[in-house]
């Protein structure tokens, strides 16, 4: 289940707890106890972070604990996934290499899934409410640390999202179209393709079918509204592993979107490139005269 | 911070007060007839108010000025009519005047700034709120809550003669009093304890008994002797002709039921003027009569008992003992039947009166208040710094608190220092009085960790002493430290029901409920929920955000749960727009008393909003209330046809009674502004969470059986049809499985909408699986065909996604037939609309 992380490191510093030499946890359990008993309420706030008895005593009692140990030392060192997981802030510079190490270590990744679970699927939201697909796309190549027990929770903002544009571009209408404009302004934003690409492979099915809808979106607004169009059909164009002919019919569109572009451009614009290719020409018949 | 050492046990028939004094428990005595016990009974006389057993002995004589029975009717809105002082009293000014009489047990000399007040586990949070509501009008500044079956664990682990020998392993607490049932599963290991899980009912008990003597012989008796017609229903009347009878009824009846438990028979013996008439009543009774009108009540416990041990798979063989409290234990008919029907070995040694009084004692010892000035009198800021300002402070003098447990079953124990001030060239030293134990001189430092080694079975007094630079002790920092060895402590108590949020859920048009704190989880708790706003609030206007935390079941409908905090935040309180999607934080904190407190921070306004929810305060919001309404209503007729396809007639007509009766405040409920300031919201409220219960219950065992038989044979057909189906195979069983993984818990639940909304599940993913079959696709997609125009939202459209499908289809390209079939019943005129169009939810999902 999918819970939030707060460093039991930081608990331990608070109360000179030391956590470098072999640990007793039934000592550490009463030198806790003996803690909590200052706090009124029985809940420690330190820095802001929020400790009660129930929840730190959970996880003490676990009879992994001492194995979990050293992964609440390391996350508390490495504080790109330290704030990920407590702040949800994501450091997109730092945080893959700080989980590289850990990448094959299974034992890391079951203890990580559960806290990864809340602050991945909130960063999701957040990316895709601002349209920034880079940090999303960095997101989603950290997915190999969700196991299966928490990938609904992680990817429920994602989930949400697709069903909602797919719901969108389903009812679109003639009346419905130009208010749903603004809500589908998203898929004209760079990389968002790439997202689409770097989606798990549980979204397959959902995936072909948004692309299908978006195909027709783009279809319709052809003639309303260019610009649109062909920025949705360029990221259109970089989704891979969709079905042979519905990729067939992406790139057709694309072509024709953007050779309207040319045509509609300036006939100027058309004689420049004539007037390069017989340069080039003339240019290579000098040279094998030579 | 001082330790409260006191315990009161609140009870429904007997109250008790204990003081944890010279390490030990002692059980507080009434200066006026030296009983341990106080009945919890008030008498209102012209002239003064009498409390305990004498009030008690009024019940024949002057009925309707008596009062007993009230602490089933805590936290709610009950209130009792007192003839002689013409107004009326509520069940948490009865409970006040209680706990009043039982702190002069104490003594003139002594009165205690704090108290332990046990409540019964199932209390909800509106219950155990008054509760303490009565103990800080009683004149305790500081009031902790303690679930009796925590408290009669403790008197019985502590219990001196056989502390040694206990087990490591289950146990099961049986306590049954005069007007609850409790039943909890500890777990005790070699130092700590621990309640892993209880069931319990607050209206089952002794006075239940006592109703059953009255309903069954008694009034037979009465009526064979009278002949006066209608008798029964008269004697129910509130304020009727034969009001002050009743009283005297269930004064006799309890009579009854204490003696048979001593003998085989007794006789209830009284005169009374009925209906102008002398009579002289003698109505034998005998044991065996009346243990047949216990036994379906004795049943009801011990159904509890066994599905506690079922949620735990726990066999009779994993449990210790079953240890007995509560006065109801008394009976032989209980003590038999546990030993018969379970099969496993019974304990009540330990007196099942003043056990509960007892553990809290012993729970008390431990706990620790604060000096009432700064507990309950908040000061802000600048009149803090008043204070300050006059008094003498210095920051830099040396303070040292010291933190430790009273009660260990260690043989070493923690004694934390925390110092503040100059603590420079500072030393300290611990020393057992036996002389067995030294630390030496120590330097002082900020936060400093001993461990105490301790003499078993006995009370270690140590010294805590500070020293300046030149080993010269500091006397006014000296502190004695009492630790008693062998005891068991308790690390907090469980939650007794889940607390969740209320969600939107826009795809089914409804909300759910989303766990914060799991049932069972120890108090207190605090935990931040991120989630974002699901529906855009413009600044200035009426639309709001509702966050809404509700106790109960958390599979069960919103509206079956009990409301315990709601915040209301519209348009008026925001400082910008706040737009869908953007983060809301939700802190949530319940303390161990249950007092809720919230802290919502909207990221995009940066707004903050913080609310205490105080004692007893009923949390209604209107729009909420409404569309809980439509659920509700729209679930009944669900049910109602359901009930009638399946030839339920019984089922059926109860339903639609339920339907009837909530339809009759559906118009007062729709004219409410929202706003309203009447008790009408809560009244309608409190309806509305009964029928919710009531039709979670609605038929019974009989219907939780056939909704389990059907969700078992559902279960196979889809896992038939997944097997079956030709795209998305692995999200199908993916689904599949979250649904099977919650089968144990929504089964334990013994609720018949929990399991029914299952059922419904499992049925959607049932067509899920068909529509992701290509020949059910084919059939589908034949059937679209024949489909007029009129039948299409847009038929040229329709038109041609049926030739892209049938291409699709002659080429074998199944994956585009599938969503060409998709698209196209996406194009077909609904016309079963939603109950509840306008939805508007709680604004947060």
């Amino acid at each position: 289940m999918a819970k939030q992380y707060i460093s039991i490191i930081r608990l331990f510093d608070h109360s000179s707890i030391a956590y470098d030499t072999e640990l007793n946890p039934s000592r550490i359990k009463k030198q806790l106890q003996a803690e909590f008993g200052f706090s009124f309420t029985g809940i420690i706030e330190i820095e802001g972070y929020t400790y009660n008895k129930a929840d730190v005593f959970v996880e003490l009692e676990r009879l992994d604990f001492l194995q979990r140990m050293p992964y609440h030392v390391a996350v508390w060192e490495n504080k790109s996934i330290l704030i990920f997981l407590e702040d949800h802030i994501f450091n997109i510079h730092g945080i893959r290499p700080e989980m590289k190490p850990f990448e094959t270590d299974p034992l890391f990744i079951e203890f990580l899934s559960p806290y990864l679970a809340i602050p991945f699927n909130n960063i999701c939201r957040l990316c895709l409410n601002n349209a920034d697909y880079a940090d999303l796309v960095e997101l989603l190549s950290c997915e190999d640390y969700l196991l299966p027990d928490e990938r609904e929770e992680a990817f429920r903002a994602i989930r949400i999202f697709i069903d909602e544009n797919i719901s969108i571009l389903r009812n679109l209408s003639e009346v419905t179209l130009k208010q749903s404009l603004p809500a589908l302004k998203h898929w004209a934003v760079s990389r968002s393709g790439d997202f689409l690409n770097y989606l798990p492979d549980e979204f397959t099915a959902v995936k072909i079918d948004l692309v299908v809808h978006l195909v027709n979106f783009t279809v319709k607004i052809q003639h309303t509204n260019k610009k649109m169009c062909r920025a949705v059909s360029k990221e259109l164009v970089k989704v891979l592993n969709l079905p042979p002919n519905l990729m067939n019919t992406v790139d057709n569109n694309d072509r024709a979107y953007q050779g309207k572009r040319i045509s509609s451009g300036s006939k100027s614009g058309t004689g420049n490139y004539w007037w390069v290719v017989w340069v080039i020409f003339m240019l290579m018949r000098m040279l094998m005269k030579c | 911070m001082k330790p409260v050492n006191i315990g009161i046990d609140l009870g429904t028939t007997n109250s008790l007060l204990a003081k944890f004094e010279n390490n030990n428990v002692r059980i507080f005595k009434n200066p006026v007839g030296q009983k341990e016990t106080l009945a919890s009974v008030v008498a209102f006389r012209k002239d003064r108010t009498l409390i305990g057993d004498k009030a008690r002995e009024y019940l024949t004589k002057d009925p309707v000025n008596v009062f007993g029975g009230f602490k089933r009717k805590m936290g709610t809105d009950e209130k009792y009519y007192v003839v002689n002082l013409d107004e009326n009293v509520t069940p948490v000014e009865l409970s006040t005047l209680v706990l009043k009489e039982l702190k002069t047990f104490l003594g003139p000399d002594e009165s205690p700034e704090a108290c332990v007040i046990t409540i019964p586990a199932s209390f909800d949070s509106m219950q155990s709120n008054a509760t303490l509501k009565a103990g800080l009008n009683a004149g305790f500044k500081n009031v902790f809550l303690l679930q009796e079956p925590i408290a009669a664990s403790l008197a019985f682990f502590n219990s001196t003669a056989e502390a040694k020998e206990k087990r490591d392993g289950y146990w099961l607490v049986y306590d049954f009093g005069g007007g609850t049932f409790d039943v909890a599963l500890v777990n005790s290991t070699q130092n700590e304890l621990k309640v892993v899980d209880h069931e319990g009912n607050n209206f089952l008990g002794g006075m239940d008994f006592d109703f059953a003597i009255i309903n069954s012989i008694l009034i037979p008796a009465i009526i064979a002797e009278t002949r006066i017609e209608n008798f029964e229903e008269e004697l129910r009347v509130k304020y009727g002709k034969y009001e002050m009878l009743y009283y005297q009824l269930m004064y006799y009846a309890e009579e009854a039921k204490k003696e048979l438990s001593q003998s085989p028979a007794t006789v209830i013996e009284f005169c009374a003027v009925l209906d102008n008439k002398n009579y002289d009543f003698y109505i034998p009774i005998n044991r065996e009569a009346v243990d047949a009108l216990f036994m379906p009540m004795v049943q009801e416990t011990i159904k509890l008992l066994e599905s506690i041990m079922q949620r735990n798979e726990l066999s009779k063989k994993d449990i210790n003992q079953i240890v007995l409290v509560g006065g109801t234990t008394y009976l032989p008919l209980v003590r038999e039947q546990l030993v018969l029907q379970t099969g496993m070995p019974v304990d009540y040694s330990i007196d099942p009166t003043s056990s509960i009084a007892t553990g809290a004692a012993w729970y008390a010892s431990n706990k620790y208040y604060e000096h009432t000035a700064i507990a309950t009198n908040p000061v802000n800021e600048q009149h803090a710094k008043d204070i300050l300002s006059q008094v003498d402070f210095d920051p830099l003098e040396l303070q040292v608190n010291i933190s430790y447990n009273r009660s260990s079953r260690d043989t070493e124990e923690v004694l934390l220092i925390a110092c503040s001030g100059d603590y420079e060239n500072k030393y300290y030293r611990v020393t057992r009085t036996d002389g067995g134990f030294d630390t030496g001189f120590i330097n002082l430092k900020a936060k400093k960790t001993e461990f105490l080694l301790l003499l078993p079975a006995i009370a270690n007094s140590f010294s805590f002493a500070v020293y300046d630079d030149a080993k010269n002790e500091i006397v006014k920092l000296r502190k004695e430290i009492a630790i008693l060895q062998g005891i068991y402590n308790i690390d907090g108590q469980p939650l007794p029901q889940d607390i969740s949020i209320e969600l939107d859920d826009p795809e089914n048009k409804t909300t759910r409920l989303e766990v914060v704190f799991e049932r069972n989880s120890l108090l207190p708790q605090k935990r931040t929920l991120y989630r974002e706003i699901s529906k855009t609030i413009k600044k200035g206007t009426d639309e709001s955000i509702i966050i809404n935390i509700l106790e109960g079941e958390r599979n069960s409908r919103p509206s079956s749960n009990l409301t315990i905090g709601c915040i209301e935040i519209s348009g008026k309180d925001l400082k910008v727009d706040l737009v869908k999607g953007s983060d809301i934080e939700v802190q949530i904190e319940i303390t161990e008393s249950r007092t809720l407190n919230t802290n919502v921070f909207l990221v995009m306004t940066q707004q903050e909003f913080k609310h205490v929810f105080s004692v007893s305060e009923k949390q209604v919001n209107i729009p909420r209330l409404r569309e809980q309404y439509l659920q509700l209503e729209h679930e009944l007729v669900e049910n109602i046809q359901e009930f009638q396809y399946n030839e339920h007639e019984i089922w059926e007509i109860r339903a639609a009674a339920f339907l009837e009766e909530l339809q009759s405040f559906k118009n007062t409920l729709f004219k409410l502004k929202d706003h309203d300031l009447s008790d009408e919201k809560y009244i309608i409220a409190e309806k509305m969470m009964r029928i919710s219960q009531e039709v979670d219950k609605l038929g019974g065992n009989e219907r939780i059986a056939t909704l389990i038989e059907s969700y078992l044979n559902r279960k196979e057909t889809v896992r038939a049809a997944i097997g079956a189906a030709d795209f998305e195979k692995e999200n199908l069983l993916q689904r599949y499985q979250k649904i099977e993984q919650s089968e144990s818990s929504f089964m334990r639940s013994r609720n018949a909408s929990v399991v029914e909304n299952k059922l419904k599940q499992l049925n959607d993913l049932y067509w899920s699986a068909l529509s992701n079959t290509t020949s059910f696709l084919i059939g589908k997609f034949i059937e679209f065909k024949g489909y007029n125009a009129r039948d299409y939202n847009d038929h040229a459209m329709a038109l041609s996604i049926m030739k892209m499908a049938d291409a699709a289809l002659e080429n074998e390209r199944y994956p585009e037939f599938r969503r060409q079939v998709f698209n196209l019943s996406n194009l077909l005129v609904r016309t079963n609309f939603h109950h509840n169009k306008e939805f508007k939810g709680t604004g947060i999902g």
